[in-house]
């Protein structure tokens, strides 16, 4: 990819504030951010003559000079702030505003058994552990240039470490931006270590306001050891003047099993790589997404899995309601490598669109390379069943409850399949509240 | 309560009912009977309001009112029930759940105030009685993996749930073995009253030994092509439908 004069633009003048853009998670790691650096430097950002972003091009929407320096806001809503997190007294909150750790809205400990946090900064002997295993695996993962953005550039993160003695309890991470400054650049870098033979479920939620344009450009990296059980889920709900683009690179080892549940509700430009490293053998992956676009939101879902090692399993079940003048995007990938033997890997992408003017572009895309393997996919896109609903309207239902009804039944397939109940009501009343649908269960 | 004047309906330009006079008063039962093709189900459909079908010609009115200018919901609330030939299955929505809002969009129509779920609750416990339904039955998605039965209880069930004044059972008894038969049948014959009314869309004559009509009316080619009572279904049954269609096609139009 060719490199424009405004991405060097845009390099050259990051470049030059970096010195002032605070700490980051990857500040011992500078052979990283230089890698990423010089990648940046020879392809710049993709335009709409890359492949992987033909329909997200947000070339033109991201300025030449963004302020890195998170603001301290002084202007938070804290009532708003509490009002929306997760109603769960039993969790640990960890809640970062405009990138910055907010020590006030969390109630992270340092007693937990089992679970460490590791602020920007803070550089305690603990970390090194994390780092050092995110070091020995990141190199197999797809090549993305915002994840080099990402990298080249940081200015926000944590570190956690999850052992075998933690009671599992949710972990709910916050992201909330209200940034009262204009053109704000997070780069925000989350890496998870989950040790051997240890119960996970962790939560991403991403709030934003509409105040200013920003930029968000998160990655997370998620290291899962042998026997780990890792349930990994990623709320979105951000602004309509905003970029955001959302990298998950997910390592797994022998004998893990990780579930991901990617519930993008709003975003004008929403876009999700979310790659599953199936490292070694017996691993397990369950890849579930909602997606939910409206006004003219854009939202792209972009989805690696990567069968490295023989018996894995992975199965992927992603639905999107589209309406108004919405466009998604739903980009499958599944690799089966040469040795990966007695792979089974399962996709399917199901689509509503209730307007004329709203898309989708489904792509599943299968390159298997080993022979005695079990892999299917398929896709749909269609509309509102008329015949379920005269039938519900023949019951006495008018059209904006028999519409809310159906398509309540539609997403919580999906809802339905998050295990923590008070994440599950979160997510499912936020659905419900869009819908109109004011039924009891 | 029903006055049906020459009824003209088509589907994609294929002309199916071509002219159907029909009057149905409160208390009473009326069978439509006629070969495959003969426009029953349309019939059925139109009343209920399916939007595939187009109106060409003609009028309905239901107590006095003009039904074809209302909504399927709208006439579901003025108490028109379609018991379907074939029931759609909705994953995701349970019986229980939307028939509560249903019943209460119907009730808030009517003036009335919604009903709780405690009542609601003891009112449905009673219906499933009627039509010896099951409560997981109830609770599981609409119609998902029921069997042809299932599905025509459930339908007869939502029915004695919702008490419409008209009920229209189209083919109720198509895929019903004996004993669902005579389920189907005494749910819907304890139901009738002398306030409200049923026509039982048929093929055979098997149903009508269970719910007996007070008329019977043979539709061919999109008219009814004769009425008659009872009797007429088991002259039917006996001769088939080709001295009807023989009379019918020698009779100039």
């Amino acid at each position: 990819m060719a490199l424009t004069d405004t991405d060097i633009n845009l390099i050259d003048t990051l470049a030059s504030k970096s010195d002032q853009s605070g700490t980051s998670i990857l500040n011992d790691l500078p052979e990283i951010r230089n890698e990423s650096l010089n990648a940046l430097r020879d392809s710049g950002l993709p335009g709409n003559k890359h492949e992987e972003y033909k329909y997200f091009n947000v070339s033109r929407k991201i300025k030449r000079d963004y302020n890195i320096l998170l603001p301290h806001s002084t202007e938070i809503d804290r009532e708003e702030v509490k009002s929306k997190l997760v109603k769960d007294s039993e969790g640990i909150h960890i809640v970062f505003i405009n990138g910055n750790y907010s020590e006030e809205f969390s109630n992270f400990d340092k007693s937990i058994d089992g679970f460490e946090f590791f602020p920007p900064g803070d550089s305690t002997e603990g970390i090194n552990q994390i780092l050092d295993s995110f070091n020995n695996q990141r190199q197999n993962i797809n090549k993305d240039p915002y994840l080099d953005l990402n990298r080249a550039f940081p200015n926000a993160g944590y570190a956690i470490r999850i052992s075998k003695d933690f009671d599992p309890k949710p972990v709910y991470i916050y992201h909330f931006v209200n940034s009262g400054v204009q053109d704000l650049l997070i780069n925000h870098t989350g890496i998870i270590l989950v040790e051997k033979d240890t119960k996970a479920d962790l939560s991403e939620i991403f709030i934003s306001d509409n105040k200013n344009h920003h930029f968000r450009n998160h990655s997370t990296e998620l290291i899962t050891q042998n026997g780990a059980f890792v349930n990994y889920h990623l709320i979105q709900e951000t602004g309509s003047d905003s970029v955001n683009i959302h990298n998950t690179n997910i390592y797994q080892s022998t004998n893990s099993r990780v579930n991901t549940y990617t519930f993008s509700l709003s975003g004008k430009d929403l876009r999700n790589n979310l790659n599953i490293l199936l490292n070694e053998e017996d691993c397990e992956s369950h890849l579930y997404g909602l997606y939910f676009i409206s006004n003219n939101d854009h939202i792209d879902n972009h989805t690696t899995v990567d069968h490295r090692k023989p018996h894995c399993y992975s199965n992927e079940y992603y639905k999107g309601i589209i309406d108004d003048k919405g466009m998604g995007t739903f980009n499958g990938k599944i690799y089966v490598r040469p040795n990966a033997q007695k792979t089974n890997a399962f996709q399917s992408n199901k689509n509503l669109v209730l307007t004329d003017g709203a898309t989708i572009n489904t792509k599943p895309q299968l390159e298997i390379w080993a022979d005695d393997v079990k892999c299917s996919h398929g896709a749909t896109t269609g509309q509102i069943d008329e015949a379920q609903m005269f039938y519900l309207r023949s019951r006495g239902l008018d059209k904006e409850t028999s519409t809310a009804l159906l398509l309540h039944a539609f997403a919580f397939d999906i809802i339905d399949r998050v295990e923590l109940n008070h994440l599950r009501k979160y997510i499912g009343s936020k659905i419900n509240n869009r819908l109109g649908y004011q039924f009891s269960d | 309560m029903l006055k049906i004047q020459d009824l003209k309906a088509s589907i994609e330009d294929n002309q199916i009912l071509k002219g159907i006079n029909m009057e149905v008063k409160a208390g009473e039962v009326h069978a439509i009977m006629g070969p495959n093709g003969s426009g029953k189900s349309t019939l059925a459909s139109v009343l209920a309001g399916r939007e595939e079908f187009e109106v060409d010609g003609g009028q309905v009115h239901f107590e006095g009112e003009d039904l074809l200018e209302l909504s399927p919901e709208d006439r579901a609330r003025k108490g028109i029930f379609l018991a379907f030939q074939y029931p759609v299955e909705i994953p995701g929505v349970s019986t229980t759940n939307f028939l509560k809002s249903a019943m209460n969009q119907i009730r808030e129509y009517n003036g009335l105030k919604p009903m709780d779920s405690v009542h609601f609750l003891k009112h449905i416990k009673e219906k499933m009685q009627l039509v010896e339904i099951d409560q997981s039955l109830l609770s599981r998605s609409l119609n998902e993996g029921f069997s042809g039965g299932e599905k025509k209880r459930n339908e007869i069930f939502q029915m004695a749930v919702l008490e419409p004044k008209l009920a229209i059972l189209d083919e109720t008894d198509s895929g019903l073995d004996i004993d669902a038969l005579r389920i189907v049948a005494n749910g819907v014959n304890k139901l009738k009253s002398a306030d409200n009314a049923v026509i039982v869309v048929t093929h055979y004559q098997r149903l009508l030994n269970y719910i007996v009509p007070d008329y019977v009316h043979v539709l061919y080619e999109g008219r009814i092509v004769k009425s008659g009572t009872k009797e007429l279904a088991l002259e039917l049954e006996a001769k088939g439908y080709d001295w009807i269609k023989q009379e019918f096609n020698s009779t100039p139009v």
